[in-house]
């Protein structure tokens, strides 16, 4: 007879979820009583077997226990809700607010290394000192398989169905059947043949183009549009009008992403767009808003959303950090080392609260809550991409909000003081 | 709607989280996902519900490595920041040790293939050869070579890190 395979022997080794018959192992352990080379091989891959999986649970879960089975089903009625009613408001608010600093942050960066912030005629890319492009090479792959994992109809919905229902396309990231879903790449190009494109843009990248305007339609110069997920942007033109490129990789097509713009003056707008081919068209009305500047801080009240819905986010003041510890009665939360942008004080539920921004780095910025610690502490939904951690220190609770992992935001809200 | 998903939760859960954790690297959101997996689950009647799981559990950890990409050089920019002042974090010693260990076997996954590594992660998360291969689309009778290949590799690329760490002192 013949030496066994390595196959062969993995086979026996990891019976029976190999599917390895009864008959087929006595076969495979008849020869191996008879064959010192296979045995030999099998004793080998027995302690290759031992040491993977050693390495592999070199580090487990520091808690693996599953949390109760009802946060499951709450968790899939919030899709279900979201899905039927597509008005995060609270959200919206938020990202806004984040998106208003983060716009402020650009341009004290830009201002800072002296580069010249183009605010000519010319609608000028804005090309954040990122690894956007590098990551675009690197997750290159990803991009046909989230197109096969869209598989048939409901990538034609999704296409059909223009920049509205983000939610419900986020359903794909189900599989379509388990059997295709992950033969992956060959099911990918094919649908792509099968379906063409009515606009052809260079691969891997998705345009996001439209145009910003007062409130009486008047072209806005020099806005700032982004998608602060791929950390991609641009400014308008003397016409209002803008265009860039974010890259595939960067912004799911299953979710959605969100464009922003922002004018010194005028209330930041930000909008969840689900892109319904490989343009995206975003025009913004931005309404006047006062600005007060004050120390090195800015002013933002409250943030207008798209849908015309109120903003019941509470009033915010800048102030000095000392001025706000005075105000607030408690010490001025700071990460230490990190450019602060603003300090604000107001209230939340009564109390008074302080809100620090800071920048991470460019177009990475910070926020910081924190306030007197009540007895309830409320999950705040975030827009996808911002992660939030809570810390408790004696009746205070600091809360920082940022576009970073948990575990790097947890590293970064330790250190604040 | 016959699955109980209940049961499947109980049983799987850990083993998601494990699969996620060694995808995401970050214990909280390997949690989030887990139970979104779940969460997107429940409308559906799979025939193999663990294996679906598994399915949607890949697919999230594969939306969430694209914008890891883009999020590694924050973990860069805080270790620096760590080593600079880390006479005043004091970290326990074993957070530390755990922290290097989960580094070298991320390194030494990332000597992987992708399919090389998901046919691991899914062997290691102890799913039947007819599941790897329909997750995977490998063919049947390849999923045990895969594996073997798959484990040396990991098994070379760990010793070699070690290596490595011990000559660099």
């Amino acid at each position: 007879m013949k030496h066994l395979d390595e196959g062969r022997l993995q086979d026996w080794l990891d019976r029976p979820r190999s599917g390895l018959r009864p008959d087929e192992a006595r076969e495979i352990e008849a020869h191996v009583e008879t064959c010192d080379e296979c045995a030999r091989r099998l004793a080998e891959l027995e302690d290759l077997d031992a040491r993977a999986a050693s390495i592999l649970s070199s580090v487990e879960p520091e808690d693996a226990d599953a949390p109760p089975f009802r946060e499951v089903i709450e968790r899939s009625r919030r899709a279900a809700g979201e899905r039927a009613s597509p008005s995060p408001r609270v959200t919206m608010a938020w990202a806004a607010s984040v998106v208003l600093a983060l716009g402020v942050g650009w341009m004290a960066n830009e201002m800072r290394s002296g580069q010249q912030m183009a605010l000519g005629p010319e609608p000028a890319a804005v090309e954040l000192p990122s690894d956007s492009r590098g990551a675009g090479s690197v997750g290159a792959g990803a991009g046909p398989d989230s197109v096969g994992r869209v598989a048939g109809a409901d990538a034609e919905r999704a296409r059909q169905e223009a920049p509205t229902d983000a939610a419900e396309s986020r359903q794909a990231a189900a599989p379509a059947a388990p059997a295709e879903a992950r033969s992956g790449r060959s099911a990918a190009v094919e649908e792509r043949a099968a379906t063409p494109e009515p606009v052809q843009e260079p691969r891997g990248g998705r345009i996001v183009r439209g145009r910003v305007t007062d409130e009486e339609g008047r072209p806005l110069a020099s806005a700032q549009v982004a998608v602060p997920e791929a950390d991609a942007g641009a400014l308008t033109d003397e016409d209002g009008s803008y265009s860039f490129q974010v890259s595939r990789d960067l912004v799911s097509a299953d979710t959605g992403f969100y464009v922003t713009a922002a004018l010194i003056g005028h209330a930041t707008n930000a909008r969840r767009v689900a892109p319904a081919g490989d343009t995206v068209t975003a025009d913004f009305r931005l309404a006047e808003q006062r600005v007060a500047l004050q120390e090195m801080a800015v002013t933002a009240g409250a943030v207008t959303e798209d849908r015309g819905d109120e903003d019941d986010a509470p009033d915010w003041r800048a102030l000095s950090p000392a001025a706000a510890e005075a105000r607030a009665g408690f010490p001025t939360p700071a990460v230490p080392g990190l450019e602060v942008l603003a300090v604000e004080v107001g209230e939340l539920e009564g109390a008074p609260a302080v809100r620090v921004r800071q920048v991470v780095e460019p177009g990475t910025v910070l926020t910081l809550l924190q306030r007197r610690a009540t007895g309830a502490t409320e999950a705040e939904d975030q827009p996808d991409g911002l992660t939030t951690v809570s810390l408790r220190r004696g009746d205070l609770l600091l809360t920082a909000t940022a576009a970073l992992p948990a575990d790097s935001l947890r590293a970064l809200l330790e250190r604040a003081r | 709607m016959s699955t109980d998903w209940a049961e499947v939760y109980r049983s799987c859960y850990e083993d998601v989280l494990r699969f996620l954790h060694r995808r995401v690297w970050d214990e909280e959101r390997a949690k989030d996902l887990a139970q979104d997996a779940f969460a997107r689950s429940l409308d559906q009647d799979p025939d193999n519900p663990r294996a679906w799981v598994f399915q949607v559990a890949a697919n999230l950890a594969r939306d969430e490595a694209r914008l890891v990409v883009r999020r590694k050089r924050h973990l860069k920019l805080l270790k620096r920041e760590a080593d600079v002042d880390a006479e005043d974090t004091a970290t326990p010693a074993t957070e530390v040790e755990r922290t290097e260990r989960l580094e070298s076997l991320r390194r030494a996954l990332d000597e992987l293939t992708e399919r090389d590594r998901d046919v691991l992660l899914l062997w290691d998360a102890g799913l039947s050869y007819a599941e790897i291969a329909e997750q995977t689309g490998l063919a049947r009778g390849s999923v045990g070579t895969t594996l073997t290949r798959a484990k040396k590799r990991l098994v070379e690329a760990h010793d070699a890190l070690e290596s490595d760490d011990e000559a660099l002192g």
